[in-house]
């Protein structure tokens, strides 16, 4: 069912023209792309995202202070 | 509610950052989840880019924003047509900067105070929503 109904909406897509297949690409493209980290979120439970933001403290810990800080580059790009 | 500048949390995953403890004090505080965390979208990218700007390191820059977004206490607001306009009109109206203006929009729109160690947003906000600094959250929060 979902084989077939893929073959016929391509089909279909081919008999449009190129701009509205460009169109169609970049739309379909899109909405993908901004359902890929709502899946991704959802792997990941509030317990492992605690330990996983502590991992990354303790990463950028170990290697050191650095100029400019993270803060400071958060301001430069608002400048 | 609070609303949390991208700024606060800048500092709270720098252990080296001169604001961090203030910052990290407040973030650990609200892991109990009893207070609610309002922030835009913005927020996502601003972090991600720093971090991966400074440190050179995509990846804990995407482990960082997708760990953010599965705690159960945040809440993300999307920058739809309606928020923007009114981010524009405080961005217009009191010369504040458009990522600035963006968070003083969703603290405005969402009844929180706004969060930040930024002085200047912090000055310009004032006078439209509640603005305190992590440290005087934190003392709210803790006060017996």
């Amino acid at each position: 069912m979902a084989t077939s109904s893929y073959d016929e909406l391509l089909r279909v897509a081919r008999r449009l023209p190129l701009a509205e297949r460009l169109r169609l690409v970049g739309a379909l493209a899109s909405e993908a792309a901004g359902e890929l980290p709502a899946s991704a979120r959802h792997s990941m439970t509030p317990e492992e995202a605690l330990i996983a933001l502590d991992e990354v403290r303790a990463h950028f810990a170990a290697q050191g202070p650095v100029s400019p800080t993270i803060a400071e580059d958060l301001a430069a790009s608002r400048r | 509610m609070y609303t949390l500048d991208a700024n606060i949390y800048a500092r709270d995953i720098d252990r080296n950052d001169p604001n961090y403890d203030d910052c990290h004090a407040l973030i650990e505080r609200l892991k109990q989840g009893d207070v609610r965390v309002t922030v835009p979208t913005l927020l996502l990218a601003e972090l991600a880019a720093s971090i991966s700007r400074v440190r050179r390191d995509p990846m804990r820059a995407r482990i960082t924003v997708d760990a953010l977004q599965a705690l159960p206490y945040m809440e993300f607001i999307a920058l739809d047509r309606t928020l923007g306009q009114e981010a524009a009109e405080i961005a217009a109206d009191r010369a504040v900067k458009g990522a600035d203006a963006v968070y003083i929009a969703v603290a405005l729109r969402h009844g929180c105070t706004l969060v930040t160690l930024d002085q200047e947003q912090a000055t310009r906000a004032a006078p439209i929503v509640p603005v305190m600094t992590p440290q005087a959250v934190l003392a709210v929060l803790t006060r017996p």
